[in-house]
Order: structure tokens, then C-alpha cells, then sequence
């Protein structure tokens, strides 16, 4: 090697320092304008970027962004079946002057909604929260979050810390070859674009999401569909279960504290009432082939368990402070959640369910009209629907599930069966055993 | 922390490279090899502290051991080989406690049926790389071949942080007594060292990572029960072997390259090895500071090739199995290491039947036949090194030998992408001339076994100007944008 000057020396590192900032501000520039996972949404033209396919499977990443540019007065937090049933634009709100906003997502876990919580509250003095739970949350495993869950984009309560790790988390998006692919990949998805799946308020829309060309739903039908829907539940229900090395789980671990599922529900009621936010919980209204699949998978002590352990927390909460949290649940056997399914032939709609885990946006409207206890104007809702546990009426009221249960059971032997032969295949062929 | 992570790029190396060469400035030249060693502990100690437990003493360990041996080597020759048996015996005992000692307990519980169980053993990172430079020291240190060393280079020798992990395993012959220099560090090593380090990134993120997306899959599936078809494996297994070349030599590039930032050189690690056209000529390419030291430390210390043909193949068999087993704790690793011995035996026998045959003659068809061969060799090697056990290994070389179908559709879907990714990355590997040889650098100056004679200097294109400023300038900022992707959840239900 030949010695070089200082000057050749000077200029290499000038160059080459200027080509790779050249590089970056450019990926970042496309990255910004373009926005695949509807960041800042700059600009939004129909040729070049209305359209966002890249934010379907990267929700929670989207919602981050939502909450901070919105900055809602009200957040409803839960899982899809949250996501898809509950309407921001419901009567409940009709008067609320700032912005409601569903920040549910797809197989949400209890400290994923602790964070977003923090999250809104630290963008904007949050006035009231929803909070829908699905049976299974309120147990005492070590609580867990997906793989696209990340901390790094959430802000948090009086943390300047979460104010620098947020602003590197932006430019870790925008400086990235993978948001780049996902630019590239929204601009040529512009020519065939379909109807939005999510609304501006952060509801998914199940009418375009079931009913777009292409969809499973709208492919095999409402009632295989939610056929196919049983038979997945049965699989996310047991898969846990599989002895391992083939043990699979959609749920990704990435992180685990000491702390459990349940224990996150407390800590968002104690956030809330330390914040003075108005906080009403409610138990999501599955249809009944859920619950079956539960008690044929041998989940229902732990769910009747998580119901009294959630009417504890929140008794231990009101022994303190003037007004109770509600809990409300609607998860009993109802003429809501025993809707009776289409033939098998027929391609004919459920009036209140997609398929048995989501409910449809009516369903989420009276939810909203019990937990907001506002008089119901077309139609009474069947008195059973949603129940507001208490200390007092716990045990009754698990007692009347139980009954209806058995009810239910007897006029439905022919679907109960089924289901009963889903569980046993699956336990059979992935070689499970309950000890 | 990982070369390959914006807090080294962006904060410790920059940091590092601040006060090294402030340091030297202002003529502190001993201060910049104390921060130089000190950074080096904290780069270690950044996966775990508890790491720097056995670090630390061990090198104030073998540095008074060291000290004594070469006290003792001329007065009692005796006394000094129990001193290095005692070292020898300890470093190589620390390696196989930490690395070995679970394999050792499952194999005891399988053969008698067992239920021993070990807790809490961590295997401290890059222990296998370390071990070994500490241990050719303290030989040499016996064989007099060192005769003055001071702790601190010592020390950085050890720890020097670019090669501390993934190699390349130096020698102290070629390492301290650049510790030592005070003269200025030829202007030209920053332009390189930065190209090199460039090149090493963008060889790990860009290619050896995307390689992993087409083989990394195949093999967990298989090691979970999944059977294969004769595209997918061929796909899985020529895609690892895309992966593990640019991943590893990524990592001795990148090391170089930051070697240079700090005026160090660093010996060559990896030459081009898929153009070799024997296993004996692929051993003298690949991972090169490795073969070198069980030569050296190995190999001929057991008794090499002056014992005759039976002996050499003996050895040459002893070396590979040793060689295999250091690099992971699995029967995966002991029969890669076999297979490869295995092959040196046939290479070294044949090549004894073509000097017999008077068929020593060579041509391009002949090299390209062999190249082949040797390649193909190293490919069903390297499914064992790379399955999570011998069933996995077992179940993919069969599916290799189409012995469980094959579906030509899935050459229209991710099959055809496996093949057209490992295919573009292996003809790169083929026929693309390496980082040394585009930049004309060569191993430290008249080091102990010196690389410089391995190529060619017309190859050499590289030179400090505003293009290659570009093209460095470019590698680099599209590594670093692809350092982490965007996770996506596809829920279950829809």
C-alpha cells in the first residue's frame, strides 16, 4: 500500500459520510411520503398511498401512531373482538367533545393494553376507558405480548426517557430497507386497492374485512366459516398443551416478567383510578361454541375463577373510593350469544356473529348501551345480556350459567357433539394429556 | 454487543476510536492500549458481566503462569512443563466445563439411564476463541519462542474486542508487538478499514441474513418432525451454505476492517474457500487462523506426517474430530468434523495415487471437476453442522437424495427463491474476487504464517478515492438500515 495524503484521507471520509447520509435521508424521505404503516400520514394521494395493505398485519404498530396523532379523550381497549364490534361513533359518546378512539388489536394480552394505556394517557389526559376482556385473561399465567409488540413505540407518564426511545423507534421505521420494501409494495398495491378494513377510528370494519373479494368468509360461506373458527379455537385453546419439541404457539413470548396476566388487569384499574379516569370492564359476548369449546378443553374452573377474581380486584378497589368500577358480563348463554346457526348448505348471514369468537357491530352497540346504561330505542335487548357482577351476585350468577348451560346442552346435543369431536381429534393426533 | 447493532456502530466504536487515537496524540501511547484493553472488557462484558469472572483471572492467571514458565524453562525444564501441563490442563478444563460439561451429563444419562442434571452452566461467549490464543501462548512461552511480554499487551491480546468473539484466532506473534509500535499509523489503514468493515457489514445484513430466511426454516421444520421434499433440501442446504460463508467471513472482514481503524492488522481468515478444488486446499481458505492453529498446536505435535501414511491419517482424523467438537458441544459437530477428516484421508490417499499414476497434471476441466466435488463434500458437511441433532441431519440428507419425493411446484414459490438466492450468493463466492484481494491488504507484516502469498496482486482494485468513498459510503448506510425489520402478528382467525 502506497501512503496517501491527508487531503485524499479527508475527502474519502467526506464522501463516503455524505453518500451514506445521501442514502439514508432518501430511504427516509420515501419512507416518510409514502408512510406503509400510516405513521405521520403526510400525504395521502389515491394513486400513491391511500391505501395501506402493509398496516393490516402490524396494528399494534399502526395504533401507536393513531393514538399520538388523535389523541383521544376516550379509548377502547381490548381484542379483535373489541376491534370489530365496538364503534366509536356509538351514542354513548354522542356528547363527548374529544376524540373516541378503539385502540383494540388482534389477540391483545392484558399487558399489551396496560402499555397502550400509558401510552394514550401520556399523549392526552384520557376522560374514560373501555376495557373488554375475553375469559381467558383474568388467570394467573405470567402475562406475555406478541412478536409485534414493542415497547420502544410507546410513550409513558412523566418518562423522559420513553420520549428518546420513542423518537429513535421513529427513525429506526423510517431509516429501515424493510419500510422501504413495504413503500415499494404500497405504491404497486394502489392499482388494486379495496374498500378500507380499518375505520379513522381505529375500528375494524368487519363488513369490509369479512365481506371483501377473497376472504375466507365470503369464500367458504358464513357457516363453514365459522365452522373452520371452531376448529382453530379448539387448536389455540389446546396447542399450549402439546408436548414439545413440536409445541407451537401463535402467542409469542419475546418477553416475560413476573408479573401475570391478571396482575396487569390491576394495574390498569389502579392506573386508572390514580388518574382519574372513568374505567367500565366488560366481559366480551362470544357465542356459546366458544364457551362449549372451553369446558370440553377444560377451561371452565379457570373461567369462572377469573370472574371472581376480577369482582375481587374491583371490590378491593371500591372498599376505597366513593364510586365502584363496573364489571359487566356478557359472556352467559343469552339469546344474543345462543343465536342459532345457518345450515350447513346455506350461505346465509348470523345476525349478531361473524363466527363464534367475533361479534357483529349491533351486538357491540348494546354492550355499549348496558355498560353506559343508556335506554335502548329499537328493540329491547334480552334482559340476560350483560349482567353487572358484584361481590353479591357472583356466585348466583355463575350458578345461572351453569344452569343454562346444561340447558343450552340439551337443545343443541347435535353441535355440543361436534365440538366434542373436534377436541378429541386434536388431543389424539398432537398426543396431549390433561395432568 | 454485536458488531451488527447500532449501539456498537453509533456509540462504542466511535467512542472507542476517540479516545485510542486522543490518547495516542498526545503521545499516552501505553494509555491508548490500557483503554484500548479496558473498552474491550466492557464490549465483553456487555452480554453479561458475570462473563468478566472468569475472564479477568484467567488472564492474571495465565499471565503469571506465563511469567514463571519462562523463568523456569531455562533453569528447570521440569519444573516448567508442570507448569504448562497445569495451564494447559486448566484453560482446556475451564473450555470443557463451560462448553461441554451438559453434553457430557445428557450422554452419561442416556447411556446408563441416568438422571444427572447440571444447573446454571452459561457458556461464557467467544471462550473457544480465547482459550486456544492463551493456550498456543503458554507453548510458546515454553519453547521459548517469547521470551518478554508485559501484562497490559498481554492483556489486549486476549481481549482485544474486534476479534474477540468470532475470531480470527491471532497469535501473539503477529498481535503484541503491534501493541507496542509508537510510529504514526499509515493514513492509507482508515480508508481501508473502513471499506472493510463496510463490506463485512453488508455481507452479514444484506446477504448472509437473507440467505438465512431460505434455509433457517427447512431445518427447524425437520429437527420438529416435518419431512421435505429433494428442492427444498437442496434449497435449505445450498442456502446455508451461502449463509454460514457470508456470515462468517462477514465477521473476520468486519474485524479487520476495525483492526485497521485502530492500526491493527489482523490476519486474513477467509479466502475464497468454495473455489477450492480439494478438501486440503479448502482448509487452507477457510476459517484459516483456525486450521493454522490445529496445525500447529494439533496436528503436528501429535506426530503429523513424519510418522508414516497409516499415523498421518490418524492424526489427520483426530485433528478434524477435536476440530469439529470445538466448534459447538453436539454429536452434529464431532461427525462433521469426522466427515472432514474422513475426506483429507481420501484427499491425502489420492493424492498419493496420482503421483503414483503419474496423473498430477492439472487443467481447467480437471480443477473444475474437482472443485465440484470438493464442494458438493462440503455442503453435505455442513447439513450436519447446522441440524439441531443427527435425526434432523439423517432426515434432510435424505430428503437430498430424493428419497422423500420431490414436488416440482414448490420451484414456482419459496423453493425457486431459495435456489435463485443461494445460487446468486455461491456464484458470487465462485467466482468474485474477495475483500483482500479487491484491496491488495494482507495479514500482519511478516507474521507468523503470513497469507500474503494466497492471491494475486492484479485483483486489486481498491484505492482511496471518491468512488470507492461511494460505493463504502452506500454498503454501509444500506447495512445499517437493515439491521432490524418491522415485525408483523398474523392472528390466528383470519
Amino acid at each position: 500500500m502506497n501512503p496517501i495524503p491527508s487531503a485524499a484521507l479527508k475527502r474519502f471520509f467526506f464522501v463516503s459520510g455524505l453518500t451514506a447520509l445521501v442514502v439514508m435521508l432518501g430511504v427516509a424521505t420515501i419512507n416518510l411520503i409514502i408512510d406503509p404503516f400510516g405513521m405521520f400520514r403526510l400525504i395521502s394521494y389515491r394513486e400513491l398511498n391511500q391505501s395501506k395493505p402493509a398496516v393490516y398485519h402490524r396494528v399494534r404498530l399502526m395504533k401507536a401512531y393513531d393514538v399520538r396523532r388523535i389523541k383521544p379523550r376516550v379509548i377502547i381497549l381490548g381484542t379483535s373482538r373489541t376491534h370489530l364490534g365496538l364503534r366509536p361513533s356509538h351514542e354513548a359518546w354522542a356528547t363527548e367533545p374529544g376524540p373516541v378512539y378503539n385502540l383494540a388489536f388482534d389477540g391483545a394480552t392484558t399487558k399489551e393494553m396496560y402499555f397502550y394505556l400509558l401510552h394514550a394517557q401520556s399523549v392526552q389526559a384520557l376522560k374514560q376507558v373501555v376495557l373488554g376482556l375475553d375469559t381467558y385473561h383474568p388467570i394467573l399465567s405470567l402475562a406475555t405480548n406478541r412478536v409485534d409488540f414493542n415497547r420502544q413505540l410507546l410513550y409513558e407518564p412523566r418518562s423522559s426517557l420513553s420520549k428518546i426511545t420513542v423518537l429513535l423507534a421513529d427513525l429506526k421505521l423510517l431509516l429501515n430497507l424493510d419500510t422501504l420494501r413495504e413503500s415499494f409494495a404500497t405504491i404497486l398495491a394502489q392499482r388494486q386497492s379495496q374498500p378500507e378494513w380499518f375505520a379513522k377510528n381505529g375500528q375494524r370494519l368487519g363488513q369490509e374485512f369479512f365481506r371483501a373479494p377473497g376472504a375466507l368468509y365470503r369464500e367458504k360461506g358464513p357457516r363453514s366459516y365459522f365452522d373452520e373458527i371452531d376448529k382453530q379455537e379448539v387448536r389455540y385453546q389446546l396447542e399450549w398443551r402439546i408436548p414439545s419439541p413440536t409445541q407451537a404457539s401463535t402467542a409469542s413470548d419475546a418477553e416475560s416478567d413476573r408479573l401475570t396476566s391478571l396482575d396487569y388487569i390491576e394495574k390498569i384499574i389502579l392506573f386508572c383510578r390514580d388518574q382519574a379516569i372513568d374505567l367500565r370492564i366488560f366481559i366480551t359476548p362470544s357465542h356459546a361454541h366458544q364457551m362449549e369449546i372451553s369446558a370440553t378443553t377444560g377451561a371452565w374452573p379457570s373461567i369462572e375463577n377469573g370472574k371472581r377474581a376480577l369482582v375481587k380486584l374491583l371490590a378491593a378497589d371500591a372498599a376505597q373510593h366513593e364510586k365502584a368500577f363496573p364489571l359487566w358480563d356478557f359472556s352467559g348463554y343469552s339469546l344474543i350469544t345462543t343465536e342459532t346457526l345457518p345450515p350447513r348448505d346455506s350461505v346465509k348471514e348470523m345476525s349478531y356473529y361473524w363466527e363464534s369468537s367475533h361479534f357483529k357491530e349491533n351486538v357491540g352497540d348494546w354492550v355499549l348501551d348496558r355498560i353506559y346504561e343508556i335506554p335502548h330505542q329499537k328493540g329491547s335487548i334480552p334482559p340476560e345480556f350483560g349482567v353487572r357482577l358484584t361481590p353479591d351476585n357472583i356466585e348466583q350468577e355463575l350458578e345461572r350459567i351453569r344452569q343454562d348451560q346444561a340447558a343450552y346442552r340439551l337443545t343443541h346435543a347435535k353441535e355440543i357433539e361436534d365440538i366434542q369431536t373436534l377436541v378429541k381429534d386434536f388431543v389424539q393426533k398432537h398426543h396431549i394429556t390433561f395432568d | 454487543m454485536l458488531f451488527n447493532s447500532y449501539v456498537f456502530i453509533l456509540i462504542f466504536l466511535p467512542g472507542t476510536l476517540l479516545l485510542y487515537h486522543g490518547l495516542r496524540r498526545a503521545g499516552y501511547w501505553r494509555s491508548a492500549i490500557m483503554s484500548l484493553s479496558g473498552l474491550s472488557l466492557l464490549f465483553y462484558g456487555w452480554w453479561s458481566p458475570k462473563y468478566l469472572l472468569l475472564l479477568l483471572p484467567f488472564i492474571l492467571f495465565d499471565f503469571v503462569l506465563a511469567k514463571s514458565i519462562s523463568k523456569w524453562r531455562e533453569r528447570n525444564t521440569a519444573y516448567a512443563k508442570i507448569l504448562l501441563s497445569i495451564g494447559v490442563v486448566l484453560n482446556l478444563g475451564a473450555l470443557c466445563y463451560f462448553k461441554y460439561a451438559n453434553f457430557f451429563v445428557n450422554n452419561i444419562n442416556t447411556l446408563f439411564g441416568a438422571d444427572y442434571f447440571l444447573a446454571g452452566i452459561v457458556l461464557p461467549i467467544g471462550i473457544s476463541f480465547y482459550t486456544f490464543q492463551k493456550v498456543a501462548f503458554l507453548i510458546d512461552v515454553y519453547y521459548g519462542k517469547v521470551r518478554t511480554f508485559k501484562l497490559l499487551d498481554y492483556a489486549l491480546f486476549v481481549t482485544f474486542f474486534p476479534q474477540l468473539i468470532a475470531g480470527p484466532i491471532v497469535h501473539h506473534s503477529e498481535m503484541m508487538p503491534q501493541f507496542n509500535r509508537t510510529d504514526p499509523i499509515p493514513p492509507n489503514y482508515y480508508p481501508l478499514g473502513l471499506t472493510f468493515f463496510s463490506i463485512g457489514l453488508a455481507k452479514k445484513v444484506l446477504l448472509a441474513d437473507t440467505a438465512a430466511l431460505y434455509a433457517s426454516p427447512h431445518f427447524n421444520a425437520v429437527a420438529n418432525g416435518a419431512t421435505i421434499d429433494l428442492i427444498t433440501a437442496w434449497g435449505a442446504a445450498l442456502a446455508y451454505t451461502a449463509q454460514l460463508y457470508f456470515d462468517f467471513s462477514a465477521y473476520s472482514d468486519m474485524a479487520i476492517g476495525i483492526g485497521l481503524l485502530f492500526g491493527i492488522r489482523l490476519p486474513i481468515n477467509f479466502n475464497s474457500p468454495y473455489q477450492a478444488a480439494s478438501i486440503v486446499e479448502f482448509w487452507n481458505r477457510w476459517h484459516i487462523t483456525l486450521s493454522r492453529f490445529l496445525r500447529d498446536y494439533l496436528y503436528i505435535p501429535l506426530g503429523g506426517n513424519r510418522k508414516g501414511p497409516r499415523r498421518r491419517y490418524i492424526n489427520l482424523m483426530l485433528t478434524m474430530v477435536l476440530g469439529g467438537f470445538w466448534h459447538g458441544a453436539g454429536w452434529t459437530f464431532v461427525i462433521w468434523g469426522l466427515l472432514h477428516g474422513f475426506y483429507l484421508v481420501v484427499n491425502q490417499g489420492w493424492t498419493r495415487l496420482c503421483t503414483l499414476w503419474r496423473l498430477t497434471g492439472q487443467n481447467r476441466v480437471k480443477r473444475k471437476a474437482y472443485q465440484l466435488l470438493t464442494f458438493f463434500a462440503v455442503v453435505v458437511a455442513w447439513v450436519f453442522f447446522r441440524s439441531a441433532d443427527l435425526p434432523t441431519a439423517g432426515n434432510i440428507l435424505s430428503s437430498m437424495a430424493g428419497l422423500h419425493g420431490m414436488n416440482k411446484e414448490v420451484l414456482s414459490g419459496e423453493g425457486g427463491m431459495a435456489f435463485l438466492v443461494a445460487s446468486t450468493l455461491l456464484l458470487f463466492s465462485f467466482y468474485a474476487p474477495n475483500t483482500q484481494q479487491v484491496t491488495g491488504y494482507i495479514g500482519p507484516e511478516g507474521a507468523y504464517a503470513s497469507t500474503a502469498d494466497l492471491y494475486k496482486a492484479e485483483t486489486v482494485i481498491w484505492g482511496p478515492t471518491p468512488r470507492w468513498a461511494i460505493a463504502t459510503g452506500i454498503l454501509f448506510a444500506l447495512s445499517l438500515m437493515a439491521f432490524s425489520g418491522v415485525s408483523e402478528f398474523i392472528y390466528f382467525q383470519f
